[in-house]
């Protein structure tokens, strides 16, 4: 009997392991593309003085947005709340569109927290409204087309059986940040054509 | 409605906490800005630490809230298998990601041309920033989950971003202290 719940034990453990370390090891790959993206970018980073200080910010909003929205969802189908279908339904809806929407008001603050840090710590910056700019388009974007993804790939976890709540954590912020990333460049990139930067 | 309203009003106050903490983090960066534009490779340690570190915390807390839903763990400190069984199996995957950590960063390096380390200071570099991050990011998730919950907030809301913020920046303050170890 013991051994039982012994192997029954070791079981769900590996289960937990290996569905984790799967997700992990997706993140990771995925984030090293991202840094070497970054890596890459550091022309861009110099020529927008006081991007590498929006960076952190407009990432982490994939976390919190991108991530928080992959747990309600995680735990709606696990409560049989919503069925793991795309469709117009009040619950997604509602989830999707208070992801978005805080992705554009937390998007203007991290811009004009940025600029009161970079004035009080002496840093230079490329101004209020470059980095409003950049900070607005390009968390905007990712926080739409995060959510969206997020929701697409959470349900198709579901349906193959797998738990969302041992692998979204970390395909979430992955996805969230390529997204992230990707509309952070766009964004710098229309900036300098708009402003006349670099 | 109301629970859009709910989402919101828990969010915005914990997102914009969250905000000023990543700002720190990116004012860390931009301090070392000079380091780390001529020293690439370590900006591309940057997001992996980060994401094993915020993931790690997000699948923490996930199981937590779910297990206190189903009413499986009560929220207090106190000995509980499922609680452990959790956090062994977390810590497992915890330590094997960070040696996979150093080694995709290599592997990254070696294919891009960017200027690398060796592949074994590469993996160093993945175990140390790796359990020097993961260790505080168990404590912080499992705490937050339950404090949140012992609140009456939802933890899904509340804990996700705040474990990713302090999985960024105490991953970039990793960084920070080990770019000092390794003496860049």
């Amino acid at each position: 009997m013991c051994t039982r719940e012994g192997e029954d034990e070791m079981k769900i453990r590996l289960s937990v392991i290996r569905e984790s370390l799967i997700a992990e090891i997706f993140s990771i790959t995925g984030a090293s593309f991202v840094g070497f993206g970054l890596a890459q970018t550091t022309g861009i980073i110099h020529s927008i003085p006081g991007m590498l200080a929006v960076i952190p910010g407009i990432l982490a909003l994939r976390g919190g947005i991108s991530g928080s929205l992959a747990a309600r969802i995680g735990t709606a189908l696990h409560t049989g709340i919503i069925e793991a279908k795309l469709e117009v339904n009040p619950v997604i809806t509602m989830n999707v569109l208070s992801a978005i929407i805080l992705g554009f008001l937390e998007s203007i603050l991290v811009a004009l927290i940025a600029y009161v840090f970079t004035y009080f710590a002496n840093i230079q910056s490329a101004g209020l409204h470059v980095l409003l700019f950049i900070g607005v388009m390009g968390g905007t974007l990712a926080a739409t087309i995060g959510s969206f993804t997020t929701l697409i790939i959470a349900f198709q976890v579901y349906r193959i059986g797998i738990d969302p709540d041992s692998v979204m954590g970390p395909i979430a912020t992955m996805t969230g940040d390529l997204v992230a990333i990707s509309s952070l460049f766009l964004a710098v990139t229309v900036a300098k054509q708009l402003f006349g930067i670099g | 409605m109301s629970s859009m309203r709910k989402i919101m009003i828990e969010s915005f106050p914990i997102l914009t906490v969250v905000t000023i903490v990543e700002l720190l983090a990116g004012i860390l960066l931009e301090l070392r800005s000079e380091t780390l534009l001529t020293l690439p490779i370590l900006l591309v340690f940057i997001p992996p630490l980060n994401n094993l570190g915020g993931s790690f915390g997000c699948v923490v807390s996930s199981r937590i809230s779910t297990a206190l839903s189903l009413g499986d763990i009560e929220p207090r400190f106190v000995r509980n298998e499922n609680l452990e069984e959790n956090i062994i199996s977390v810590i497992i995957v915890g330590v094997i990601s960070s040696i996979y950590l150093g080694l995709v960063v290599y592997i990254v390096g070696y294919f891009t041309g960017i200027p690398s380390f060796n592949v074994t200071t590469s993996i160093l570099f993945g175990i140390v920033s790796g359990l020097m991050l993961i260790t505080p990011i168990v404590g912080v998730s499992v705490a937050v989950a339950f404090i949140s919950w012992n609140l009456g907030l939802d933890p899904d809301n509340v804990s996700t971003p705040i474990i990713t913020a302090i999985a960024d920046a105490l991953g970039i303050s990793c960084i920070m202290i080990i770019m000092k170890l390794f003496g860049f």
